[in-house]
Formats: structure tokens, sequence, C-alpha cells
């Protein structure tokens, strides 16, 4: 009744291949993102931002440029924890060292181009092997970042503790701030890093770059550069034989996921942990990172958000409901019974849905489109 | 510059300075490779049945030797408690195929790994809800100390050198019978295999190395085998370590002459030549018989350390790769798998049952995970740690190929090694810890000249 | 026959030169000092029993495989080795035996990857995907539609391939290979599984291809009658090796042929 494309007739490729050809749809999305911008800021509290919406924006940002490399180029990664790591360490050296004066909004992209040629490095793998030797040979990324960051004191300005600190911030930098060349303009430079930045300006941050990068990413993949990289994974025997380069494809593919994953980690840093060891980027980031991907939908961007929704929520509505509902249980009974049940719902969705909640969130749309009537 | 003197010329003088304390490494790795190799079993026993990449290993470790100190810690003596383990395992792969695997037939071989990922979180919280979260020391009655090769008993000596030595034969029929099957599959063209397996020539050069190995055995003037002499052990060993030089050196003489007969006969490039990995397999396995016997011979005579649990370890894994390959190449049961693992459609299609045969590898590989279990747990207790192992045998797995047994042996062994010599020889010059990354390393430089591992099958791709 | 001069080679009515290649695989050869030569414009076929070594061929032609021994020229350029993206931007394009779509897209994508070697705007504006890479886009979606239209396809643009049926997934593959507007089009068995009807659509593509965009083609077909009725001219390969060569008059009443097949004629 309400969801129908009858009617909606295009009459040029241009309308055709819009970003979403339906009007519903369309209308949806903006809804959705002035919600997003609206209601939390007005409505929520700061444990919203700092336990939910912040972590669900972060992980977004890095299922999104997981998704790109498994979910549309085929190539399996567990480095996602290292490459978040390494931007969180570049963002780190580049605030304190090397650009103390520059915006966070910089510092972030110059962090995620460091991740990305770091990502084609430990991309160079792929050219020879394929699926699970990937997978594993990834995990040497993610070992030995860790252990790099962990062991070059240079990394860490040699602190004795170790970590990395966020310094306060604002998003453009001194250029803005009182005495720089746009001072005018201050009223635009809000604090974003450190714990003196307000929650919400935190969000309204991290919200827009997410924003920003999954139009990028959907631009990326409705292009001629997603076509290469679905080609090269559906064949990619075909794919060398009608001119797609398998070198460069795939270099790309860990380049820009690598980039993705290095602002996820800067934005981890600077945005939630404010300090932080390099535990923070261990492998089981990359464990998780992967699971929202495939849970969310592989090769769906909307299933990124998804994923990362389940698997960001589900470990705090565990934590509330088991004592709601009277289990007699102590902290670590507790945390069993969580594990036990973060499990199960993770085989039980792989067994009801193996394609991810994208496609649940697709049947439900081809339903709406003949609802109320059966067909 | 000090720091590439650490790098490139230190490690080599302190090897070249102290041997005795190197070999004491390359044992220490060898164990230690043994007991990854134990873990990256049970991987493979799964992915070669099912085309899962069973991230659960690891867990199902810690669950066994959970379950194993929780038994026992309830009065039940260690055998039994063993048994009641192993029927624990047998449970769990019956429910793991009722509740999991049945559903998921003909999914991408992505999302198996997931669902095994869900169910590593979910044995995690069940063991460790059902047999508590300390750490807790498992017990079985083997001490976790170094034994002085040079000091003990000889008695001792050579029921330890026999086991070895025994070991040493076991392998070397296995290889040899493995090099016949391959020369009767007519894999190979020409006699360059043949020359191990069967030929006159060969059979005279393999009869020449046992006559000397009998020679020095039986008729050797000082004592007898018996009576338990020390020079009786070190004859025997070194017997068999030259039997095992001649045969190597046939093989090389072999090849060298049918590379070089091909050569003149002028055959075009890349024209009949051998696929050079089972050449490769019978050199890798003589030229490891043939180190391991002269080592062993070395050993002795050196007095050099030997842990007694990783000695345990190792003689495990050897047991149950031996009845892992009998069960593997001689039942029914063992060729039912083989299909299965070749071609799921083709092998429903004449009757095999792919349910059973899963709950049969789950079931192989949870008994596989016991083994590990016992001897991980303990020498480092049983704790959630243990499951962290599984990482440790990932690299094991791209190095020797995902499918592949002795694979798993080889490439652990491989792993230990260069771990531990790494660690001791390079670890300083760069801040050491460098344990985690380092296997990962060799195994990535490793693949990159060989990207199906050690014994993966070559992959011909066609259109 | 005799061998091509340099001089037709370099006037441009021989396309593609086949020159002595043999190729092996371990101990087995798949081609035995292989040479034909194929012109501007024709319908080529390559015709014979299974195992001849015939895909053999066409994957050496577009770069797959690598001939111990030969050369290939084509457009003039002489190349004794060349990596199948190079094939690809030289001008061969080729469909497959076993069909070789990516399946999980749809065929208007599968057309519009086989566009991709004419795409040349960079990440920056496939990043906007605003201005010159949105006009690119629909300028290449244009020419997707009219292969689509060409091959009476339309009602399938929106279905992944992978739920196609065989016969129209022959024809998406045929579409992303026109897709890259090749010179020479190499078929391997576009025919193979197909019932009389499905063969005549299929022949009746081939020869307007070969018509309308003037493009070369080679193909490989076992069902003579079409191979007789829609080629220029047939080379014949056994064991590897050229046995016959010629139009498909002279090809049919060659006596080496008619043993090849034992004696079967038909």
């Amino acid at each position: 009744m309400f969801y129908r494309e009858a009617g909606q007739f295009k009459t040029s490729y241009a309308a055709d291949q819009a970003i979403f050809p339906i009007v519903q749809d369309r209308i949806f999305v903006l809804l959705v993102l002035l919600a997003a911008y609206i209601i939390p800021p007005v409505f929520l509290g700061s444990y919203w931002f700092n336990a939910i919406l912040i972590p669900f924006l972060i992980f977004s940002m890095a299922a999104l440029g997981l998704n790109l490399l498994v979910g549309y180029c085929g190539q399996l990664s567990l480095g996602t924890g290292g490459f978040m790591a390494v931007g969180a360490y570049a963002s780190y050296k580049l605030t304190t060292v090397i650009f103390p004066d520059l915006g966070m909004i910089f510092i972030f992209l110059l962090s995620g181009l460091v991740s990305a040629a770091v990502g084609v490095v430990f991309g160079l793998p792929s050219l020879r092997i394929k699926g699970f030797y990937l997978a594993v040979a990834t995990l040497a990324a993610q070992f030995f970042l860790q252990w790099l960051f962990n062991k070059v004191p240079w990394f860490y300005n040699y602190n004795s503790n170790g970590t990395i600190e966020s310094p306060p911030r604002s998003l453009f930098g001194t250029i803005m701030e009182p005495g720089g060349m746009l001072e005018a303009l201050s009223f635009l430079n809000p604090l974003v890093t450190s714990p003196r930045a307000t929650p919400v300006t935190k969000y309204l941050f991290a919200l827009t770059l997410v924003v920003v990068f999954a139009l990028i990413a959907k631009n990326l993949v409705r292009g001629r550069v997603g076509r290469a990289w679905m080609a090269i994974r559906d064949m990619d025997i075909a794919a060398e034989l009608i001119g797609i380069r398998p070198m460069q494809t795939k270099l790309l593919a860990f380049a820009i996921s690598s980039f993705y994953c290095g602002i996820a980690g800067a934005m981890l840093l600077n945005l939630y942990l404010n300090s932080a060891e390099t535990l923070a980027f261990g492998i089981n980031i990359s464990f998780e990172v992967l699971f929202m991907v495939i849970i969310g939908g592989l090769a769906s961007i909307l299933g990124s958000f998804l994923g990362t929704a389940f698997i960001v929520l589900t470990p705090i509505f565990l934590t509330n409901a088991l004592p709601a509902i009277g289990l007699p249980l102590d902290t670590a009974g507790q945390k069993h019974v969580e594990l036990m049940m973060f499990g199960g719902l993770m085989i039980f969705f792989l067994i009801v849905e193996p394609h991810g909640f994208a496609r649940l969130w697709q049947i439900a749309k081809e339903k709406l489109r003949l609802w109320p009537f059966p067909y | 510059m000090d720091f590439l003197y650490k790098l490139l010329v230190d490690p080599w003088i302190e090897i070249l300075s102290a041997p005795v304390f190197f070999g004491e490494v390359v044992i220490g790795g060898l164990l230690a490779g043994v007991m990854y190799s134990l873990v990256a079993l049970g991987f493979v026993l799964i992915f070669k049945a099912s085309g899962v990449f069973n991230f659960a290993q690891g867990v199902m470790v810690l669950f066994a030797a959970l379950s194993l100190v929780g038994l026992m810690e309830r009065g039940v003596p260690i055998l039994l408690a063993i048994a009641l383990t192993a029927v624990i395992m047998l449970v769990l792969a019956v429910v793991i195929e009722r509740v999991i695997l049945r559903y998921m037939v003909n999914q991408e071989p992505i999302i198996l790994f997931m669902a095994t990922i869900g169910l590593t979180f979910f044995l995690e919280g069940f063991g460790e809800a059902l047999w508590g979260s300390d750490v807790k020391r498992l017990d079985i009655g083997i001490p976790d100390r170094a034994l002085n090769l040079s000091g003990l008993a000889i008695a001792n000596r050579d029921v330890v050198v026999t086991l070895a030595a025994a070991t040493l034969v076991c392998l070397t029929l296995l290889f040899v019978w493995r090099a016949h099957a391959v020369r009767k599959a007519q894999v190979l063209g020409g006699g360059t295999v043949a020359a191990l397996g069967s030929g006159w020539t060969s059979r005279i050069l393999v009869g020449a190395g046992l006559a000397l190995f009998l020679q020095r055995f039986l008729f050797s003037a000082d004592a007898t085998f018996i009576s338990g002499k020390a020079g009786k052990t070190a004859d025997f060993v070194a017997g068999l370590s030259m039997a095992g030089l001649l045969i190597a050196a046939a093989v090389i003489f072999f090849v060298a002459a049918d590379r070089l007969g091909r050569a003149r006969a002028g055959g075009a490039r890349g024209i009949d030549v051998p696929p050079m990995h089972y050449i490769w397999f019978v050199f890798l396995g003589l030229a490891g018989i043939v180190a391991t016997a002269a080592g062993i011979v070395w050993a002795v005579r050196a007095g050099i350390l030997i842990n007694g649990f990783e000695l345990f370890a190792a003689a495990m894994a050897a047991t149950l790769v031996l009845v892992l390959a009998i069960f593997f190449q001689k039942t029914r049961i063992g060729r039912a798998l083989r299909a299965v693992a070749d071609d799921h459609a083709a092998a429903l299609s004449v009757g095999i049952s792919l349910r059973g045969i899963w709950v049969v590898v789950w079931a192989a590989a949870g008994i596989v995970a016991l083994a590990a279990g016992i001897v991980w747990g303990g020498k480092s207790g049983v704790q959630f740690s243990l499951s962290l192992i599984a990482l440790k045998a990932l690299p094991v797995l791209i190095l020797g190929g995902f499918t592949s047994v002795p694979g798993a042996i080889v490439g652990g062994l491989i792993i230990g090694v260069g771990e531990k010599v790494a660690e001791v020889y390079w670890g300083p010059a760069v801040g050491g810890a460098i344990e985690n990354w380092f296997a990962y390393i060799l195994a990535l430089v490793f693949l990159l000249f060989r990207p199906q591992g050690l014994f993966g099958e070559k992959i011909i791709e066609r259109v | 026959m005799r061998a091509p001069s340099t001089a037709e080679i370099a006037a441009g009515q021989v396309l593609l030169a086949v020159e002595d290649i043999s190729l092996a695989f371990g101990g087995v050869k798949a081609l035995t000092e292989v040479s034909f030569e194929i012109e501007k414009g024709e319908i080529r076929a390559i015709i014979g029993p299974n195992g001849a070594g015939k895909t053999s061929m066409l994957n050496v032609v577009n770069g797959f495989y690598k001939p111990q021994q030969g050369r290939i020229v084509f457009k003039g350029v002489s190349h004794s080795e060349m990596e199948p993206h190079e094939a690809a931007a030289s001008g061969i394009a080729r469909t497959f035996q076993n069909v070789a779509l990516f399946k999980s897209m749809t065929t208007l994508d599968n057309i519009m990857a086989g566009r991709t070697l004419k795409m040349h705007r960079g990440l920056f504006w496939q990043i906007l995907h605003v201005g010159p890479a949105a006009e690119e886009e629909i300028e290449h979606r244009r020419k997707a539609e009219e292969i689509i239209e060409f091959l009476e396809i339309p009602h399938i643009r929106r279905i992944p391939v992978g739920r196609l049926p065989y016969g129209l997934q022959k024809r998406v593959e045929l579409g992303r290979a026109l897709a890259m507007e090749p010179d020479l089009l190499l078929l391997d068995e576009p025919m193979a599984g197909m019932n009389l009807e499905e063969k005549e659509d299929m022949s009746r593509f081939v020869l307007d291809v070969n018509n309308q965009f003037g493009t070369t083609i080679a193909l490989i077909e076992h069902d003579m009658g079409v191979v007789m009725d829609i080629s220029d001219r047939v080379v014949v390969l056994d064991y590897g090796r050229k046995i016959a060569d010629g139009t498909p008059d002279k090809v049919r009443d060659d006596p080496d042929v008619i043993k090849a097949y034992l004696g079967v004629s038909h």
C-alpha cells in the first residue's frame, strides 16, 4: 500500500541509476538521517552516547571498510584490528608530534591514508593466495602490527606506561582558533577530542564522518570500481580475461578498506577510548568486525550498519536483561551465560539467514510491496 | 650498524660458539612443534572431510582439558577420566552435527567459519560454567623437567632410543610405501621414485643399508643390546643413521640421473618433468629421518637436555598420527571420508552418509583435541588461554596445507624450530616477544613461493 | 596452406596469426606446432574430436596459457606470451565452454563489467559519482542497453545471472564479450547444451555480430551443421595437431578429417 514502486517510471538512465531509485527509500533514508541528527542530541543522556551510539558509529566505519574488502572484493581479512591500530597510532603521532596545529578532521583523513599504505603492503600476499590461506596470512598483519606498536617506543612517544592518549584538539585546528587566520569561523570549530569534549559533539562528528563515508562506499560499489571488485570475487579468471587487472583491483580494495579501518581506529582512540594500548586493537576486534559484516550481510552497505548494531547491542542487552529476569548468578556465572547466549545467537542467525540482516530487510521490503494485499 | 650487526652477525656467532645449546634450542623447538601439530591435526581432519575451517578447535582443546580436570577433581582415576572425556567429546560431536551442521549444508565456507566462531564463544562459556573458570593444574604423572640423556640410567636410555628408532623405522616404511603407491598410480614418469620402492638397484641399496645396520647391531664386539651397554645403543643408532644416509644417497643419485637423462633426451621446456612435489616429499622425509637419527646419536653423546614431558608429547603425537593415517588409508570409513572430502555430492550419490561422516570427523577431532588438551594442559595448566593455541596452529596449517596430515606434522616441526631459534637468537635484537608473529611471517614468506602449502595439491586452473 | 607473408600481416588482412605453437602440461602435449591465421572479418571455426586441444588453443590466444614454443601475431604485433588483461586490452574478447559469468551480479552489471576497459574516470570521480563519472556511467549504460536489446534479453536485465537458465547465461556471456567491442571474438562452444531453437538464435546472433559490427570471430563448435553453415573457413585439430584447414566444403571431404571422426560424416 505504502511501499509501491508501481507507477514510478524512469525516463532517463540517470534517474534509474540514482542512489535510491525508489521514492519511498529516499524518504526513509532522509528521515533516518534527520532522526540521527536530532533525536539523540535533544533527548538522550551521555550513557547512550558513550556506551552505545559512539561505539556503534566507530564500528560501523570499520565494518563498512571490511565489507568493501570481504563482501565486495571477496578477499577474506582478519587484520582489521591491526589496521585500526595503525590509524590510532598514526593519529596519535600526527596530533602530538608531526602536525600539532592541524584540525582533527585532517588528522583522521591522514591517519586513514597511513593505514591504507600499510594495508597495501599486507594485501600483497592476496596476489598469490586466496580464501582461508589469505585470511590466516592477514593475521600476520594483526600480530606483527600489534607487536610493533608495543615494542617500538617511538610510536608511543617514549611514554613510561606505553599508552597513547588523545590530546584535546578542535575540528579544524588552530587556524580557526582565536589568533588563527580564520578566527571569525571559530563557532564552527568545536573541541572534538579528549574527555573535555562533550559527548554530543563527538557523536555529531562521528555521525557526519560515517554518513559521508557510507555515501562514498555506496558510490564506489555502484560504479566501475565496485563492478571490478565483484568480478574478481565471483570469478577472478574471467575478470582478468575481460581486462580487469587483478593486482590493481585487489590492492585498491585493500587500500580503501584499510583507509576506512584506519579512520575507525583513529575514531576509537580519539572519540571513545581517550587513551589506549595495543590490547585495544587485538584479534578479538578483527573477529568482531568480520562478524558484523557477515551477520549484517556481505556486499551490503546497509548490512554493515545492521550487523554492527547487533554486535554492539547484544552484549549490552544481555548484561541488562539477565539480572532483570532474576537469574541468581554471580558475576562469573553471568559472564559465562552471556558468552553462551552470544555464541548461540550467532549460530542461530547464521542458520536462519546466512545472507544476513540485509537479506531479511530485502525480504521485508518485498512483503511490504504487496502489503496489505496477499498478492 | 650496531643493530645490523646484532641482526646479521651476532646470532650466527652465538650458534657456532655454543652448538650444544643450539642443539637444545632445536630439540625444544621440535618438541614444541609436535604440540602445535597436535592442534593443527584437528583442524586438518575437519577441513579435509567437510571443508569447514573449524576455529573452535582451540576451544575444543580447552573444553576437553576442563572436562578431564573436572572429572579428576571429583575423584575419578586418570585413565577412566580420559575415557569419559573421550565419550564427552563424542557426544559433543553428535550434538554439533545435530544442532549446527545439519542446517548448514551447502553454505558458503565463510558462513561455516563464522558459525564455528559462534561455537567458540558458546563452548567457552559452557565449559567454564560447567567446570569453573579458575586456573587448574592437570597432573598426569609425567615430570615436566629436563632429562639429561647422558646421565640417565642405561636401561632408560635404551628405552628412549629404542622408541625413537622404532618410530624411525615405521616412518621409513611409511615413506617407502607411500612412494610405492605414488609409483603405482603412475603419477611419476620414469624411475625417480621407483628407485625407492622397488627395482633391483634400490632393493640392493636398501638391503645393503639394512645389512650395515645389522652388522653393527648383531656382530659388534663389545656388548649385547639386551644387557644394555652404552656402546651398543650408540652403535644401533649409528647403524640406523648410516642406513638412512645410504638410502638418501641413493635417492639423490637417482633423481640426479633421472633429470640428467631427461635433459639429454632433449625434451622441450616444461615437458615430461615429474611433479617436484613428490620428490620433495620423499626428500624431506628421508632427510628428516637421517637428521633425527644423527641428532639422537649426537644428543646422547653430548649429553643434551631434553624435557621429558615434551618427549612424551612427541611420542603421543606420533602414535596419533600413525593411527589416523591407518584409519584414513585402510578402513572403509576412511575411504568414505576421502570421498566426501573430494566431492560432497558425488559421495552422497554413492550412498555415503554425509552426516555420519561429519560426526566421525568431529569426534576424531575431539579426540585429537583431548590429546592436545592433556599435553598442553599438563604443561601450562588448564585455563582460558588454552583456547588461544588455535592461533598458534594456524601458521602451521597454511605452511602444511589445510588438507594434509603429514603437512600438519612437518609444518608444526618447522614452525616450532623456526620460532624457538628466532626467539632465542634474533629476538633480543628487535626487542623480544616475536613468537606471536614470527610463525605467521615465516609461513607467509613460504606461501609466496608455494601458494598451496607444503603438501597441498597443486591447483591447475582451467576455464 | 601457405604461411601468411609479412606483407599480408602488415597490410592488415590477417588479424591474427598463430605460428608454430606448442603447449604441454607436465608430460601431456596439448598442442604440437599448430599454425593458422585468421583474416579480418571472417568467421573461423576450430573443430576436432574431444581432447583435440581446441580450448587450449583459445587459452593460448588470449594469454591464459603460456605456450612453450611459437608466437602469436595479433594486429601486426608479435607476442611470445602475454597476460590475459593485456590480450583483453589489445582487443580480444572471449566466452567460455562452461559459462564463466559473475554469478551474483545482474545481467546489466555483467555487461557493464565488460566495459571496464573503456571507462577511464579515476577514483576521485568514482567517489563523488557526480559530474564526469556519472556521465561516463550513463554513456556506457546506453551502450550496455544497446547490447541487451540486440541480444533480446531486456527482461532479465535486473536478475542475478546465477539464477538464469543455461541458454540465457550463454547469451549474457556473449553480451559481456560484445561490450568490450573486441576486434577478435573467441567463442568456446557457444551452442553446447542448447536445443535446436536456441542454437538457431545463437547462430543468428553470431552472424549478426559478424555482419553488423564487422567483428572477426573464431569459434569452437561440435555441431557440424552449424559449423558448415556459418563459418567461412575451418581449422581441424586432432591430438593437438592441425590436420586440415580450408573452406567447409574442402575440409568435409578431407580424408584425414573423415578418419579423425571415424568416418562419420555429418
